[in-house]
């Protein structure tokens, strides 16, 4: 026995210098050289989902081409998911990574409290200066309460209501009353009027559940005391139980089959979503439906539900992070990409000086021959700026949890609220 | 003719019975088979979403291919899967039949004590492992080389209990002492007595191996980050979300993907069929 402990402390002990060897030979220096445009690079970059077709249609651009001949892209890219596990299972061990990394607005709380990612605010990257044309409440939403800018926004969701036009009319229902409510409980009404008719107004509550709280990316916490103020929250928590008591929805899980059938054979009249979701609705989930409209949100309530952001992992060797740093900047700052990205995949820019560019006023066929685009810079515009805590990530676990506990029943309103408050409070403490 | 009769009135409780017995066998083999139909009707449409859903073939299969060739190395992801899965499972067997034999045969100072060891050390999740082990492989210079999903699990723990209790069954010691007088040093034996009696035992070892390690998913993608490296989980994830809804590919190359699993099952069914029925008399 006493050779077996003799064993394990003498494995412990080899563990330990082989981790700290690790540790000092992957910290690199804080001084970052400058960017060289005459030196060849190659930057690595980590992705998901479909933001490797977008970016290389920017890279393979003249203009990418002309101010960055010396630079080639290497990609790795996986599902959202996996993506978002590997990029936490390496910023965690402080270890290698891509030298700039995606990730989803969902996750920039939990980089907040994990660290890893470098501050952006700081020189040399100076990213509060370099970001001041993009939309503030993206750029809040990476902020720390500390001021740290933990990545840039290279694009973002804002929340529009999407409706189909010839199955509210079959119901009697004036699409201008969509267009024109004041709140949730004139679309609540809307809603039964459509059940009246047999018509199934939302895929599930989950899919709104978000939108009262502007899409649940900062704002947990008030003075350090989380879900304040409580009405907010408990008017999310209402809504979702109003939209399932009232028998509105379909019960369909997101992304199911029924789900994604339901907006090109009926089933749905209503829904809540980001810019992108129009495109998936014309491109490929409804193609041949001409009656999806798009409209604010009930009181022009701004929402945002998703977004794009890129960052640079402090273990990035010191001479890759100029370059990263370069790469960012155009993806971010370019007119040319910020459209590019938004013409291939249907991701609504985040620089705001594309929101008068000409294809932003035109009339999308699509969607009844409106100027829709124009709702979207209108929300993304009026967001609240919310900055991001170190616990958010921890508040909307909890939080997810009360919003099932009250779709299915288990939980009242009130009880939800308060089991979510007291759960988040232990945790933090 | 009352043997007639009296065979005649026992003919519809037979008959009831076998029926019983098959439904319930067809609905059970229903519910096992039918996922694996349908990932491979789904390989044959383009859009996989549908309500409600596709029963029955598609049109789409020469589209899907095209899709799934064009948009990941396929063949290069496969025979990188392959590879490591085939590594991984020669050398478990190897080492943790090693492991298990010693355990089973012999007696040594802290053998009770070093086996409490490696089976709490089976307590601990996975998951729990990864930051440190990412760590480890980076220290060891194993970054992005198939070593990471090979070595440190050749003698794993589940390996060596499962190979422990199979071998206390089914070596008797008299054998082993039959083959030390015929000459056979400890060495000898393994290739003369315990590999061949261990067949079952490292085919059911073999194929869990085989299957875990060809679906590693967050290890290969964590350790293997190259695109031209990846393994075929890893490489099929990339298709995963898709804009223009186009599943077609990665339904196509999930169903590729599964053959070789169902090959394995095949080859090794019989042996395994065989172990779980002796453990069951013996038990």
């Amino acid at each position: 026995m006493k050779r077996i402990l003799v064993f394990l402390l003498v494995l412990g002990a080899a563990l330990a210098t082989l981790v700290s060897c690790g540790q000092q030979a992957g910290a690199a220096g804080d001084s970052i050289a400058a960017y060289d445009p005459a030196q060849s690079y190659t930057v690595s970059i980590g992705l998901y989902g479909d933001l490797e077709a977008a970016y290389k249609e920017v890279f393979a651009s003249a203009d990418f081409k002309a101010k960055f001949p010396n630079i080639t892209i290497e990609y790795q890219t996986s599902d959202f998911g996996g993506h978002h596990n590997r990029l936490t299972t390496v910023l965690a061990a402080n270890e290698a990574t891509n030298d700039i990394e995606a990730l989803e607005v969902g996750y920039i709380a939990q980089f907040v409290a994990g660290g890893g990612l470098s501050n952006l605010a700081a020189a040399p990257f100076n990213g509060v200066s370099v970001g001041s044309g993009l939309v503030s409440f993206a750029m809040a939403n990476a902020t720390t309460t500390e001021g740290a800018l933990v990545a840039m926004p290279v694009d973002i969701a804002p929340a529009v209501m999407f409706y189909r036009e010839d199955l509210v009319r079959a119901a009697g229902v004036d699409p201008r009353e969509i267009e024109n409510a004041r709140n949730w409980d004139d679309i609540l009404a809307i809603s039964e009027r459509l059940k009246a008719a047999g018509q199934i107004a939302f895929p599930h509550p989950n899919d709104v559940a978000m939108v009262p709280l502007s899409g649940g990316k900062g704002g947990w916490f008030v003075n350090n005391q989380p879900l304040e103020p409580k009405a907010k929250f408990m008017g999310a928590l209402e809504l979702v139980k109003e939209i399932r008591d009232r028998g509105v929805d379909a019960d369909y899980g997101a992304w199911s089959g029924p789900w994604v059938e339901g907006f090109a054979n009926g089933d749905v009249a209503l829904m809540v979503n980001g810019a992108w979701f129009g495109g998936a609705l014309r491109t490929w989930m409804a193609p041949d439906i001409t009656d999806w409209r798009i409209t604010y949100l009930p009181g022009k309530a701004p929402a945002a539900l998703g977004g794009t952001y890129l960052g640079i992992p402090e273990q990035v060797p010191a001479d890759k992070k100029a370059v990263a740093w370069e790469i960012i900047k155009y993806l971010t700052t370019s007119e040319n990409a910020q459209l590019t990205v938004f013409r291939t995949i249907d991701a609504y820019p985040a620089l705001v000086s594309t929101y008068t560019n000409p294809v932003m006023n035109e009339n999308v066929p699509y969607f009844g021959n409106k100027p829709v685009r124009q709702i979207f810079a209108d929300v993304a515009q009026s967001m609240p700026n919310e900055q991001v805590s170190e616990y958010d990530a921890t508040a909307l676990a909890i939080w997810g949890n009360a919003v099932t506990g009250v779709i299915t029943g288990e939980l009242g309103v009130e009880e939800a609220y308060n089991e979510a408050r007291s759960q988040i409070i232990a945790t933090i403490q | 003719m009352n043997k007639v009769q009296s065979k005649g009135s026992g003919r519809p409780g037979t008959f009831l019975l076998g029926l019983g017995r098959y439904g319930g066998l067809g609905i059970f083999a229903f519910l096992f088979v039918f996922p694996f139909y349908y990932v491979f009707v789904l390989a044959t449409h383009r859009v996989p979403f549908a309500n409600p859903p596709h029963l029955f073939f598609g049109p789409s299969v020469a589209e899907n291919f095209d899709a799934l060739f064009r948009q990941i190395p396929f063949l290069q992801s496969f025979g990188n899967s392959l590879g490591i899965a085939v590594l991984a499972t020669a050398s478990v067997i190897f080492f943790c039949t090693l492991g298990g034999f010693a355990f089973a045969k012999y007696d040594f100072k802290g053998k009770e004590a070093l086996l409490v060891f490696v089976v709490m050390t089976m307590a601990i999740p996975p998951f729990l492992n990864i930051i440190p082990f990412f760590r480890m492989m980076v220290a060891f210079g194993w970054y992005q080389t198939w070593l990471p999903l090979i070595v440190p699990g050749m003698a794993n723990a589940f390996g060596i209990f499962l190979m422990k209790q199979f071998l206390e069954e089914s070596i008797p010691g008299e054998l082993m002492d039959a083959a030390r007088i015929d000459g056979l040093n400890e060495f000898q034996l393994l290739p003369a007595v315990v590999f061949p009696l261990a067949k079952p035992g490292i085919a059911i070892l073999g194929t869990l191996t085989f299957v875990g390690s060809w679906n590693n998913f967050l290890g290969a993608l964590v350790m293997l980050p190259d695109p031209r490296n990846s393994t075929l989980p890893v490489s099929l994830s990339s298709l995963f979300v898709r804009s223009d809804g186009n599943y077609g590919g990665l339904m196509l190359g999930t169903a590729l993907s599964i053959l070789p699993l169902v090959v394995i099952f095949i080859f090794f069914s019989k042996k395994i069929i065989a172990n779980l029925a002796a453990g069951a008399v013996k038990g």
